[in-house]
């Protein structure tokens, strides 16, 4: 069963993103989500589209990033799902492996803790390439 | 976007940034600790208290930071992080590298 679905389509832009993050929040809030899982929801968003920009779309801003959420009902929970779409080379960001939290500060790179976040945070995560689009959809429970 | 206030107090530098650290303009504040340390201000802390989104872009920031401090021979500490941002910096495992202190008061106390 779904209900309402929030569309917000947003150019391949760094300074776009927070604009999409407050999207991602109302529409969470709205569905009855609470004050930690809104800010769970922008956190991944900010995560998701930053590697589309960065790295999927390599900084080419003649892209956008297609996001849409919707609450879901599976089991009698329901759950925010948010799913973000790019049309950069496939590439499923689930096959990076999580990077280690004891790394000592000397062997840091810095990469990986993005997706590393919204796997924390989200509580289901799935990667589909179809239509020559990469479709990202993470889901958060709802109180 | 967030703002940052640089003050010295004695041999410390202290950083207390405003708003949203993201992708967007974590490397604002990566420029604004480097020129510290090239400065030769190598004793800093910074002030996490009204950061309400620090990304991973932000805490790539910090690390990096951290690193060139530690190079000049200083330190970077942190000062009574949000909610928000002590949970990302946990999850990181930031927690065990970083010296983090509940007040500013001691964090500038700490050098």
């Amino acid at each position: 069963m779904t209900n309402t679905i929030y569309r917000l389509t947003i150019p391949a832009s760094l300074d776009a993103i927070e604009e999409a993050c407050h999207f991602v929040g109302q529409a969470a809030e709205q569905e009855g989500m609470g004050a930690d899982g809104v800010y769970h929801c922008a956190l991944s968003v900010e995560e998701v589209c930053t590697n589309i920009i960065e790295h999927g779309y390599e900084g080419d801003p003649n892209h956008d990033i297609e996001i849409a959420c919707y609450v879901i009902i599976n089991g009698g929970e329901r759950f925010f799902s948010i799913t973000i779409s790019d049309d950069a080379p496939a590439f499923n960001p689930l096959s990076i492996p999580d990077p280690d939290p004891a790394t000592p500060l000397w062997e840091r790179e810095g990469g990986g803790w993005g997706i590393f976040f919204v796997k924390k945070y989200m509580d289901r995560i799935a990667y589909a390439h179809h239509h020559h689009r990469n479709h990202f959809t993470f889901d958060k429970a709802l109180p | 976007m967030a703002d940052i206030t640089i003050s010295s107090h004695e041999q410390v530098t202290l950083v207390q940034v405003d708003g949203r650290i993201d992708s967007m303009n974590a490397n604002q504040l990566g420029t604004a600790l480097e020129e510290q340390i090239k400065n030769g201000n190598i004793h800093l802390v910074l002030d996490l208290s009204h950061v309400d989104f620090m990304s991973s872009a932000g805490l790539r920031e910090l690390v990096n930071t951290l690193k060139k401090v530690k190079k000049a021979a200083g330190d970077m500490r942190i000062a009574q992080p949000s909610p928000r941002v002590r949970e990302v910096l946990e999850m990181a495992g930031l927690d065990t590298i970083f010296l983090i202190f509940d007040t500013q008061g001691e964090a500038v106390a700490s050098y």
